[in-house]
């Protein structure tokens, strides 16, 4: 305690004693040692607890093997060369940057690696919103609180794909803004380099974008209505905010494929219908979900909250709150906004109740064996190759590739959606896919709508199957389409395991489909 | 001067006539007026008789109920149930709809419709208007929750159900502002509601909150509460018991008292499979709506800071998260939030006011509206034609001049209509009771071939099924038209047949008559798919 009370002393000093060597070095690791670090190392417990069985999106495959493309060929892709249906179709990797730098580790160190990078980065996001819970509420046990809270709802968006860095990317604005916000003037001259990485990562820039450009309106004016405010910004902060916002749209352009890149959020919203409305991930918010509830109870939660303690909030808060929160009701991927803005008002909430940090009260040896106990668990359990290709095989069709690998199979097979990607990045297949995690190409080439046709097994699904002359599908198990070729003659279930089945037609049957074609093709 | 002139006979006459004149200008105000319009509304969105699949299977116990004077306890409509205990909970409301249909068929069952739809709205406006002291405020916040309250409007029991709760809340609301007879009410309110709904369990839980936010006066942030007077306390207390013993009274005893909790707790396939109790889906207009109206509420009360009652907000709370959870709830969260948002609308919208009202052009637009509605009231062959679009009726036709088809396995929406229109002649697999199939392991089985499912001709065999009715474009028909063994005979937009080939009692699906049939269906093209193909 002693020792606690003189280095605050020394703290308060600071300005007429330079501190020696040692005084900073003691300072630096009781910083390191603190508990809100510790709180941090909790944090980070979670996120390794969620992550470490590899359980990631099946779109990750694809963005493999076009990172693996483009530093093979040191080209960046325009048309798409991995599907025999949209196959010569225009596609830009737009974000290529994520993918060559998930193909980079994939190179050093495998699936291992790639398990490494999921933990690190998943911990770098939480630990940002953590950052900017305390940040916001001048409290790290409330922002421990509240990212805590939101834990179950972060989770969930963090799968192994470019939206990560996203993520990861908002986060850090928006403590840019906030710093900023605060009279660190200097903060916000970090985002046009981070904007020239985020264009080429991932398309949530818009929101990093929309996130300034609400900061900025926010500060035109004083003025308080209720429980709002608004604080006007001095003018060079105004000037400095205006001159941050023009670099970061003059810096999107600097892409491999120029403007196309900026270009690319705004096509994907408009001109998909049909992925809009079928993958999960854009449907809206289920609330019958565990983490629906708690998005559902934390919404309720502040408005009681409201009307109990009438805390008074800056207009830019309550703007990206209510527009998180909107986003995320009518697009479940959306949460990966919900969070960021609601970090700071549950922070500043909690804060209510939560007693601050107090150094000297801290107790830096049990913080430090606590830090130790979950960085040694961190490492014993983190999972061996092994272990990790186990989980793979439970989710992706590795038994079917090893299968087609051994085999002679035909040229064009259907494949699920899910398993596209996989089938790219496994290598072992030379033939190319018929659909895979990338909506936007498939859609304007009416091959997504086919796609659902088909696997909602409607009227003429079998028509369907032909006009594609497909002689053999790759499908998940129990996958309706499966089920109803499967008691069909003219199709074989040739392999079939928990994950996957592969159906082939009939060798009579492929004749006498070759032959229609012929026929057609003669017709026509 | 002639007697009529006399002072003492002028006094007389207007003593008489001044009612009369006072309440005939009532009848012709502006709000009055306003109600109309509510109720043109209700009548342009319900005129098509776009009615639940439930309804036909409630008019059939109803009908059964009339017909033999007895409640029934055990299932009479499936050949999968047979037998199994099986109550009628609603009993009251299929007896009002069976008797509806007897006294004028669906033309009846249409007006019935309107009325009740009516009903609701009109009480809904009269509640809004009540609390927020302003008709014009009323009337908007009945009109923006009009497409919430259409979720529930269709013809089941329910919409007794969702009038009584309109009707309770504006009792305790009457007794709020010191009208304390109208309490009175309630108990006999709750002998019909439980015979009729099961949504009688949040009546009794509006009053019990109602009663527990007067135990107290307090006032936390912009929460506050007004705690009853002695006599209030009493009288309120004695209603509730009075209204928790009336539910006893029913033919089935304590047992229909039960029934909502069992629903809630012990049917998970149906709360996961019948869109009704499906999560709010955010992709129609009417749930986007919903989600403003929450998250504006939040807002407003940020900016306006908002002063709301205990017995206010916790129902508000509590509806908005129950919605967002199951759909079919929003119809406890339109009541509770009309008179929030009348009372903030109120602030923006003047009030009514009595000497600048027009009542002739009231009475004139309450008269058009009233011939329109006479004028365009559907003819019995426009119900039956829009009955025709969504219900297999044609398919029904045909099932009952082929008597020697074997079992028939029915889509779950064609169920309450095949148990009406077939009654004892074929029973069907299953219909809208999904907690007496849950029970009966049905639904697990239904669920699981509709799903097109591993084994799912087995579990047809199991069942005995030599005949399917399902969608035209339902999976199981796609299905069936592809595998072996199975013949489609008879085809329409609304339902298609299928018949295995050598069917239990013998019958082979060549010997069925399909000249008439096969070509009526059109299946959709490419370009209706918004694809196209590889050529």
């Amino acid at each position: 305690m002693a020792n606690a009370s003189n280095s605050r002393n020394a703290a308060f000093n600071s300005d007429v004693i330079t501190p020696s060597l040692p005084e900073v070095s003691r300072g630096a690791l009781q910083k390191a040692f603190s508990f809100p670090v510790m709180l941090g190392g909790i944090l980070v417990g979670i996120v390794f607890v969620s992550k470490r069985n590899f359980d990631v999106d099946s779109d990750l495959w694809w963005h493999l093997a076009v990172g693996r493309e483009i530093l093979a060929t040191h080209r960046w892709p325009t048309t798409d060369s991995h599907s025999f249906t949209a196959g010569g179709q225009p596609w830009i990797a737009a974000e290529w940057l994520a993918e060559i730098l998930f193909s980079t580790v994939e190179r050093i160190g495998g699936l291992w690696a790639l398990g490494l990078l999921l933990v690190i980065l998943s911990a770098a996001v939480i630990l940002s919103a953590y950052g900017l819970g305390s940040l916001c509420s001048g409290n790290s046990k409330a922002g421990f609180g509240a990212v805590f809270a939101l834990a179950p709802l972060s989770t969930v968006v963090l799968n192994f794909r470019p939206q990560m860095f996203g993520f990861l990317f908002l986060l850090l604005t928006l403590i840019a803004l906030e710093h900023f916000r605060r009279g660190h003037g200097k903060a916000i001259w970090f985002l046009p380099p981070l904007f020239i990485i985020w264009v080429n990562t991932h398309g949530s820039w818009v929101i990093g974008l929309f996130a300034i450009f609400v900061y900025w309106v926010s500060g035109f004016k004083t003025f308080r209505l209720g429980g709002m405010e608004m604080r006007a910004w001095k003018p060079i902060e105004r000037e400095r905010i205006s001159m941050i916002i023009l670099l970061c749209i003059l810096v999107l352009p600097i892409t491999p494929y120029g403007t196309r890149l900026a270009a690319f959020p705004f096509q994907f919203i408009n001109a998909l219908p049909v992925n809009m409305s079928s993958i999960a991930e854009w449907q809206p918010m289920p609330f019958d979900l565990v983490q629906a509830k708690l998005l559902l109870g934390l919404v309720l939660g502040l408005f009681i909250f409201q009307l109990v303690h009438k805390p008074v909030w800056r207009l830019e808060q309550l703007v990206l709150f209510f527009f998180g929160t909107i986003m995320a009701c009518l697009h479940a991927r959306f949460v990966l906004i919900f969070v960021p803005f609601c970090v700071p008002l549950l922070s500043t909430s909690l804060a209510r109740w939560l007693p601050e940090y107090r150094p000297n009260l801290d107790k830096f040896f049990l913080n430090a064996l606590l830090l130790l106990a979950m960085s040694t668990a961190l490492i014993h359990y983190f999972p061996s190759q092994i272990e990790i290709e186990e989980n793979v095989a439970n989710s992706y069709p590795v038994g079917a590739v090893t299968y087609l690998r051994s085999h002679a199979m035909p040229r064009r097979t259907l494949n699920t959606y899910g398993f596209g990607g996989y089938l790219e990045w496994s290598d072992g297949r030379a033939d190319k896919v018929f659909i895979d995690g990338r909506g936007e190409l498939y859609e304007p080439a009416g091959v997504f709508s086919d796609y659902m046709y088909m696997t909602l097994l409607k009227p003429g699904v079998l028509e369907v199957l032909r006009n594609y002359q497909i002689d053999s599908c790759l499908l998940n198990r129990d996958h309706p389409l499966g089920v109803l070729l499967g008691v069909l003659p003219e199709w074989t279930t040739v392999y079939s395991d928990k994950v996957s089945v592969i159906l082939q037609r009939n060798k009579t049957a492929s004749a006498q489909l070759a032959v229609d074609s012929s026929r057609a093709a003669v017709l026509k | 001067m002639s007697l009529e002139s006399s002072p003492a006979s002028n006094l007389k006459a207007q003593n008489v006539t001044t009612p009369n004149i006072l309440l005939f200008k009532q009848v012709i105000s502006f709000p009055a007026m306003l109600g109309a319009l509510l109720v043109a509304i209700v009548f342009i969105s319900l005129r098509n008789f776009d009615v639940d699949p439930d309804l036909w299977w409630h008019l059939t116990v109803g009908e059964s109920i009339l017909r033999t004077h007895q409640w029934p306890t055990k299932d009479p409509y499936s050949f999968t149930v047979a037998g199994q205990p099986w109550l009628a909970y609603e009993w009251l409301g299929d007896v009002l709809l069976a008797s509806v249909a007897r006294l004028g068929g669906l033309r009846a069952l249409q007006a019935l419709f309107i009325i009740l739809g009516a009903s609701i709205l009109l009480a809904l406006y009269g509640f809004a208007t009540m609390r927020a002291k302003n008709s014009k405020a009323g009337f908007l916040a009945a009109i923006v929750l009009v497409f919430l309250a259409a979720f529930n409007f269709n013809l089941r029991p329910q919409m007794l159900g969702y009038l009584f709760l309109i009707l309770t809340l504006i009792i305790l609301e009457r007794f709020r502002q010191g009208k304390a007879r109208s309490l009175w009410l309630l108990p006999p309110l709750f002998l019909l509601w439980i015979n009729c709904h099961g949504s009688w369990e949040i009546g009794l839980a509006t009053i019990l909150l109602y009663w527990l936010c007067g135990l107290h006066e307090f006032r936390l942030g912009d929460v506050e509460t007004t705690a009853w007077s002695d006599k209030e306390r009493t009288q309120l207390s004695l209603t509730f018991l009075l209204s928790l013993i009336s539910i006893l009274i029913t033919p089935y005893g304590p047992r229909l008292a039960a029934y909502p909790f069992n629903v809630a707790s012990v049917y998970p396939l149906s709360m996961a499979n019948i869109q009704e109790w499906q999560p709010i889906s955010l992709n129609s207009f009417g749930a986007k709506l919903f989600l403003a109206l929450v998250l504006g509420t939040i807002a407003l009360q940020i900016v306006l800071e908002l002063k709301w009652r205990l017995h206010d907000l916790l129902p508000f709370v509590g509806a908005a998260a129950l919605s967002f959870v199951h759909a079919r709830l929003l119809l406890i969260f339109v009541p509770f939030f009309a008179p929030v948002l009348a009372g903030v609308l109120a602030r923006w919208v003047p009030g009514y006011e009595r000497q600048k009202d027009r009542y002739i052009l009231n009475m004139l637009i309450m008269a058009s509206i009233v011939i329109a509605m006479i004028h365009y009231f559907p003819t019995h062959l426009q119900i039956e034609k829009n009955v025709a679009k969504r219900f297999p009726v044609d398919a029904v036709k045909y099932l009952r001049a082929h008597p020697s088809l074997g079992p028939v396995f029915n889509a779950y929406g064609f169920g309450g209509y095949l148990v009406y229109s077939l009654g004892n002649e074929r029973k069907v697999f299953i219909d809208g009771r999904s907690e007496l199939y849950e029970d009966g392991g049905v639904f697990a089985d239904y669920l699981y071939i509709i799903d097109i499912r591993p084994g799912l001709l087995s579990v047809l065999r199991n069942y005995g099924i030599e005949t399917c009715l399902v969608g035209p474009q339902d999976p199981l028909a796609v299905f069936l038209a592809a595998v072996p063994g199975w013949t489609r005979v008879y085809a329409d937009p609304v339902g298609v047949i299928y018949v295995r080939e050598t069917g239990s009692d013998g019958i082979s699906a060549s010997r069925v008559d399909r000249s008439k049939n096969d070509s009526t269906i059109r299946w959709p093209s490419t370009a209706d798919r918004g694809g196209s193909l590889p050529q």
